[in-house]
């Protein structure tokens, strides 16, 4: 409320303005961070998705084949051996995309926080005046206007809900 | 020199006992921590993705901080009134709480535990999540929203985020504030029928806390996140189970966070500040027949509110099965039977772990049946609430507050504090009361 001090100097928002500008600043770049990390961390969503060990194509491929050698100890050795390898490699690449997921939302929040803080001190730091319009509230007509909108969604909304409860109970579910 | 002796002795003992403590505290979280295996490979060890369960010491600690937090929540608020303070306490609550505590135990998901114990006897439910969930509510009792105001992580997350507030019209958030009070009748249901739990299942800002990595859930927490850029705490008007309970009770607080303790001049800043849309206007008393009518259409909702309870409780027995779909054991059920029938089921490995499980098709069925029976007479109760619910709405909205002055709404105020850090008679007040004061 420093409008309200008398004692304030008028040139305040001048102190002000250089730091409003150099907050605003920091936001925008904190966006564009985030959107950088964002795009990198939905890259890597989809690498996770493609490398998961259990249903990956190679592992799918070598395990058919594996089935397909039946007796062949020579040929099933070799097999068991390339699907240990790569199975490894599966779960190292893994357990790497992973962490890398989990440092890329550290730096994502990190960023966001950083955009917080810069977007609200960009806000606060901005002079303005407040300038309160007298006013003498709502009309009792105005106020019974927006109760009566109110109640009849209100209405609407339960008449909804009564609707998906009827339905869930007409349809039996699956046993 | 007594007196001397004895406080230099507590400044000489004071440093060992904090010694002390915090070698005991360490013991006690070594102690719980079990050895991991020894690999002669390297081997990346696996991320927990819940909270581990803390030694008891650490639970009556997290105990104590809430009760220290809820304090000085409602000393800030109501005695010191500075939006400052709420502000720092509010950090300091979502460091502790939330990514600290990663959002366990919260008082939100503590209803699913309190109603769990309440409806199944052989649930233990814990000392804390019986403090998280009883502390707040009887603050607010005492002291009004000051859980909300500083301690809640949820609330805090949303509160420090919230860049560019926008207003959304008073009639759409007359309805959306129905919400919290629908999922707080899901959560209780399904908690209490031995179920799920629904409500951590859908809090969208815990993954944040736990640094979760896995898009289902990362997804959600970022467009929550989003949403409360512009939407001020849309989960906690919109969504809060916990909010609900609060949202009842803080109209009958002893004393509550208000804009001005002296005078209001009507300037509107208040209101203007406030992201919530919590500051009600001034209204003036209605005309004798508009009272009338509106008095007529409350006895006739009254009137109509036991047969509303009553055929809510009707349609929620006969919907009570469907409401279990996601149930466990009724997931086990449709498994069981998908490959009895031999189709293919939806998940291979869970079904593989039923068919060695050892139990026969007959015992899950029953089992589940068993679980259908208790959501029918859970669901009952949920479309009594259901019909409860709508009922206590509509009665609000029939009626019309008379107010000579901007005042806070008893159920609406989170008690953040932007209305009295706005308001200039507020503000003239507390300089008026430094300048009386003498300096020290």
């Amino acid at each position: 409320m420093k409008y309200l001090d008398p004692e304030l100097p008028i040139a305040a928002s001048d102190v002000t303005r250089p730091w409003a500008v150099a907050a605003a600043r920091t936001a925008v770049a904190a966006t564009a961070f985030c959107l950088v990390v964002l795009a990198l961390l939905l890259g890597n969503a989809h690498l996770l998705k493609r490398s998961n060990p259990l249903n990956h194509p190679d592992m799918l491929r070598l395990e058919s084949e594996l089935e397909a050698a039946g007796r062949d100890q020579a040929k099933t050795a070799q097999l068991v051996d390339e699907i240990r390898t790569l199975d490894r490699q599966l779960r190292q690449n893994y357990a790497r995309g992973y962490t890398s997921a989990r440092h890329g939302l550290g730096l994502l929040l990190g960023g966001l926080a950083v955009f917080a803080i810069a977007a609200r001190l960009a806000g606060a730091l901005q002079p303005r005046t407040p300038q309160p319009a007298p006013r003498q509230g709502l009309t009792t007509a105005t106020a019974l206007l927006l109760n009566q909108r109110t109640r009849w969604l209100v209405i609407g909304l339960f008449f909804l809900v009564t609707l998906l409860l009827a339905f869930a109970a007409w349809v039996p579910p699956p046993r | 020199m007594h007196e001397r002796h004895s406080s230099a002795s507590v400044l000489y003992r004071l440093p060992r006992a904090v010694a002390a403590l915090v070698l005991l505290l360490a013991s006690v979280a070594r102690a719980a921590n079990f050895p991991p295996p020894e690999f002669s490979q390297p081997y990346p060890f696996p991320v927990q993705p819940n909270p581990a369960v803390r030694p008891e010491l650490f639970m009556y600690l997290d105990m104590a901080v809430l009760l220290l937090a809820l304090g000085l929540a409602a000393y800030v608020v109501l005695v010191r009134r500075s939006r400052l303070l709420v502000l720092l306490l509010t950090f300091a609550s979502l460091l502790y709480f939330g990514f600290w505590r990663h959002g366990c135990t919260c008082a939100i998901g503590a209803i699913q535990n309190v109603a769990q114990a309440l409806a199944d006897p052989t649930y233990a439910v814990t000392a804390v999540a019986v403090a998280f969930f009883l502390l707040p509510l009887l603050f607010t009792l005492f002291f009004g929203r000051v859980f909300c105001a500083a301690v809640c992580p949820l609330g805090a997350v949303q509160e420090l985020v919230l860049v560019k507030p926008l207003r959304l019209p008073r009639w759409l958030t007359g309805v959306l504030v129905v919400f919290p009070f629908i999922t707080l009748g899901l959560g209780v249901l399904h908690a209490a029928c031995g179920g799920i739990y629904a409500i951590c299942r859908h809090d969208p800002f815990v993954p944040l806390f736990r640094l979760t990595e896995r898009p289902e859930f990362v997804v959600p927490a970022l467009a929550a996140l989003g949403v409360s850029l512009f939407i001020g705490r849309y989960y906690c008007r919109f969504a809060c189970p916990y909010g609900a309970l609060l949202r009842l009770l803080q109209p009958l607080a002893r004393r509550r966070a208000s804009i001005t303790p002296t005078t209001c001049s009507r300037c509107t800043l208040c209101r203007n500040a406030c992201p919530y849309d919590a500051i009600r206007e001034p209204v003036a008393a209605p005309d004798e027949a508009t009272a009338a009518r509106l008095k007529r259409q409350a006895q006739l909702l009254l009137v109509l509110a036991p047969f509303l309870l009553a055929a809510g409780g009707i349609l929620g027995y006969a919907a009570g099965p469907a409401l279990a779909h996601e149930d466990p054991r009724l997931v086990a059920a449709r498994t069981m039977s998908q490959v009895e029938a031999g189709v293919p089921p939806r998940d291979p490995v869970a079904a593989e772990a039923f068919s060695r499980s050892g139990r026969t098709a007959e015992q899950v069925q029953a089992e589940a049946e068993t679980v259908r029976q208790r959501f029918r007479v859970g669901g009952a109760a949920f479309g009594a609430w259901l019909a409860l619910v709508a009922v206590g709405f509509l009665r609000r909205y029939t009626r019309l507050p008379v107010r000579d002055t901007f005042e806070t709404d008893p159920m609406e105020c989170f008690a953040c504090g932007r209305c009295f850090a706005t308001c200039p008679h507020e503000q003239t007040r507390i300089r008026n009361a430094q300048r009386e004061t003498p300096a020290p």
